[in-house]
């Protein structure tokens, strides 16, 4: 039973992590510099690449929709943005069979851009009218991609410590 | 740091039907989030229960967290040097003087405001009562400027309330929680009030774009604006009071636009007003 216990929680681990980014950005990061939105997709894309079948789609989608709800933004938004992500993540996956990290990190960068347009996009669509693009976009990137090995290490670290490989 | 062989999500040409399951709730969810995002942005649905359940628990959760960590201010008080509480000291001291002023500012007009009623033969207002609350959460994004303060139902905060400094008006009350309330800030792209401009007193409406500059509508070409001409409500459609100061109008050779007086980025602690305008 202790066992199985162990490997509910250990199975829960990805979703735990993506959710402590989520209040991570909202509670304490926040007062220092704002990562936004996208903060959460490092860790999902991290779980994607070593764990997909941890962390189910209706995971995502009803974190993406908690973020809304603590945002304020139109219910379903950041789901499509994550969603769309994750379809192109799965096209660039099938390039590489094994991707070093700087491969990977060009692949995040690339996913990244385009997960912040989608955002841009989306908000424009709903406000029906172009939302201006502020220098702010661009700091929010580049301190992302700065974090991102980080993150991507203490997950890695994590991942090898829990043998989560070897959860089925 | 190399990784094995990762195991592909989606699969349309395999006959595994687990992977085909995946890719049929894959295809539900984005119609799920599609249908919830026109649901939401349409009002058909209201979302200001769900929100006020969740939001509620999440930041009771928080407080619960955050009350029971050990007190590390004490220690890092101990560490504080001479210097720096002059320095706190002169800047408390500072605060404490402009809140005064305004305070004494704001007597003085009372009266005068009065006294100009009385003669109208107008009704003076019934009190206006505030409350002082704290940013609880910076919710701020680049699409959406709202904060959440830690005050709500259990405050008499009413769904429209003002929200002020010492500096001017900072945004109103959108959403009202048991505990918590949103506050929808002045540059938001939803935010629209009517204000005055100046002592020509000109008609406009403020509208957010989301940025620190908000922009003037529905306003005629001819008109001419002086460069650093106060900005303050005007009153019109009984939502905020009249006179609350906004910001300051920046003429440039390419744009016209208001500064508000308050960083709006930066807030930490405000006044609701609550039973304003609807008292007169």
């Amino acid at each position: 039973m202790f066992r199985d216990i162990k490997t509910f929680f250990l199975a829960s681990f990805p979703t735990l992590t993506i959710i402590f980014f989520t209040f991570f950005n909202l509670f304490i990061s926040n007062n220092f510099v704002d990562f936004g939105q996208l903060f959460i997709f490092q860790a999902i894309f991290f779980w994607l690449l070593y764990t997909p079948k941890l962390i189910p789609f209706y995971l995502i989608t009803l974190i993406a929709i908690l973020q809304d709800i603590i945002y304020l933004l139109p219910l379903g938004s950041s789901a499509l943005v994550f969603l769309f992500l994750i379809f192109i993540f799965e096209k660039i996956n099938k390039l590489f069979l094994e991707p070093s990290f700087i491969e990977l990190f060009i692949s995040f960068t690339f996913l990244f851009i385009i997960g912040t347009f989608s955002y841009w996009s989306l908000g424009s669509i709903i406000n029906l009218q172009l939302l201006p693009i502020q220098i702010n976009i661009f700091y929010e990137v580049l301190i992302n991609l700065f974090v991102f090995p980080i993150n991507f290490f203490i997950l890695h670290f994590f991942f090898n410590k829990l043998n989560l490989n070897k959860i089925k | 740091m190399q990784i094995t062989r990762m195991n592909s999500i989606f699969s349309i040409k395999t006959k595994n039907n687990k992977t085909l399951i995946s890719n049929y709730s894959f295809v539900l969810l984005v119609l799920f989030s599609i249908f919830l995002l026109t649901l939401d942005t349409k009002n058909i649905i209201s979302a200001t229960p769900i929100r006020s359940k969740i939001i509620t628990n999440i930041f009771s959760l928080k407080d619960l967290f955050v009350f029971n960590l050990p007190n590390f201010t004490n220690f890092k008080l101990s560490f504080l040097s001479k210097k720096e509480l002059l320095l706190e000291n002169k800047f408390l001291k500072k605060e404490l003087d402009e809140t005064n002023f305004f305070k004494l500012k704001s007597e003085r007009l009372e009266i005068q405001n009065n006294l100009l009623k009385k003669e109208l033969s107008l009704l003076p207002p019934t009190f206006n009562e505030h409350v002082f609350v704290k940013v609880t959460a910076d919710t701020q994004t680049r699409y959406s400027k709202t904060i959440i303060i830690n005050a709500g139902k259990n405050m008499n905060i009413s769904k429209g309330d003002a929200a002020l400094t010492s500096k001017g008006l900072v945004g109103s009350v959108i959403e009202v929680y048991d505990k918590y309330s949103r506050v929808l800030l002045i540059n938001d792209i939803n935010s629209k009030i009517p204000v005055r401009i100046g002592k020509d007193n000109i008609k406009a409406i403020i509208s957010g774009n989301n940025t620190n500059e908000i922009d003037l509508l529905y306003m005629k070409d001819s008109l001419n604006l002086i460069n650093n001409d106060l900005v303050y409500t005007s009153g019109d459609g009984g939502y905020f009071n009249s006179e609350i100061p906004i910001g300051r109008l920046v003429k440039t050779t390419k744009k016209t636009y208001i500064l508000p007086f308050n960083n709006l980025e930066e807030i930490q602690y405000i006044n609701i007003f609550i039973n304003q305008f609807r008292n007169f």
